[in-house]
C-alpha cells in the first residue's frame, strides 16, 4: 500500500508537470515568531519552493524580522528556522522587510547579525510587489 | 482539449472557516469536471479525516498531505491520500492552471 502511494507520488513528479515553467511566488511571513510556529513553517515553504526552481520573494513583516536576528533564542522552532535560513540564503538573493514594521515594533536589525541582503520597503511597495506574483502564501 | 487543473493549499486547522470554503470549491470543481489537487500543509493535515473519504482518483480529486506536518501532528494514513514533501507542492504549482492558497 505504502509502496503504491510512493509510486503515485513519483508519477506526478516525473511525467506530469515537466514541461511547465517555474513561477514567481511571494511568501509573506507576518506572524509573531515568539508566539507562533507559523513563521518557521513559512520559511520551510519558501525553501521548498525556491529549491524547486521557483523565483521566491520572501517578505518579513510585523515581528517576523526577528527571525533574522534572534530566531534561535526567541522564536518557536527557532533552531529549525536558523537551519532553513542558512540554506535559504543560497536560493534567494535578498529578503524584503516591511520598513514600517521595524519602526512600529521598534525592532533593531544589527548589521552583524544579518546573513541576508535585506531590502527595506514601504507597505505600498510591498503590496505592489505581491501584486506581480503568480502565487502568494501568507504565514 | 485538456482538462483544467486547479491546485489548492490548505494550511489552517479544521476549526478555521477556510475548511468550508475549500469544501465548496471542491464541489464546484467536481461539478465542472476540473482536475483538482489539494495539498494539506501544517495544521491543515488535521483535516485529512474530513477530506479523506471524499477523495478518490475516480472523481478527479487528488489529495496530498505534507509528511512533515502529518508526523508533527500525529496524523496517519487515510483513504487514497498521498503523503509527500514540498517537492511535490513545488511541482503542483508548476503544473496547475490556477493555484489558490488558504493560509490565514
Amino acid at each position: 500500500m505504502i509502496r503504491d502511494r510512493h509510486h503515485k507520488a513519483q508519477s506526478y513528479r516525473l511525467g506530469f508537470f515537466l514541461d511547465k515553467l517555474s513561477k514567481k511566488i511571494g511568501v509573506l511571513v507576518g506572524s509573531d515568531p515568539k508566539t507562533s510556529h507559523r513563521p518557521c513553517e513559512g520559511l520551510r515553504l519558501a525553501l521548498g519552493l525556491a529549491s524547486g526552481g521557483h523565483q521566491v520573494d520572501l517578505i518579513l513583516a510585523n515581528a517576523a524580522p526577528l527571525l533574522l536576528t534572534e530566531a534561535e533564542t526567541l522564536a518557536i522552532d527557532g533552531e529549525q528556522a536558523q537551519k532553513y535560513l542558512h540554506v535559504l540564503k543560497d536560493f534567494i538573493p535578498a529578503v524584503y522587510i516591511d520598513a514600517e514594521s521595524l519602526r512600529d515594533k521598534r525592532l533593531e536589525m544589527k548589521a552583524s547579525e544579518i546573513e541576508f541582503n535585506t531590502i527595506l520597503l514601504s507597505k505600498q511597495a510591498l503590496a505592489l510587489k505581491l501584486g506581480l506574483m503568480e502565487s502568494f502564501f501568507s504565514f | 482539449m485538456a482538462k483544467k487543473k486547479l491546485g489548492i493549499l490548505l494550511s489552517t486547522a479544521p476549526e478555521h472557516p477556510n475548511l468550508k470554503t475549500v469544501l465548496s470549491l471542491l464541489d464546484e470543481a467536481r461539478k465542472n469536471k476540473v482536475d483538482t489537487y489539494l495539498y494539506l500543509l501544517d495544521e491543515g493535515v488535521k483535516a485529512l479525516a474530513v477530506f479523506g473519504p471524499k477523495f478518490s482518483s475516480k472523481t478527479g480529486l487528488n489529495l496530498f498531505v505534507c509528511a512533515y506536518g502529518a508526523q508533527r501532528y500525529g496524523v496517519s494514513q487515510n483513504g487514497e491520500a498521498v503523503f509527500c514533501g514540498l517537492v511535490l507542492l513545488s511541482d503542483l504549482l508548476k503544473g496547475c492552471d490556477r493555484f489558490i492558497a488558504f493560509n490565514e
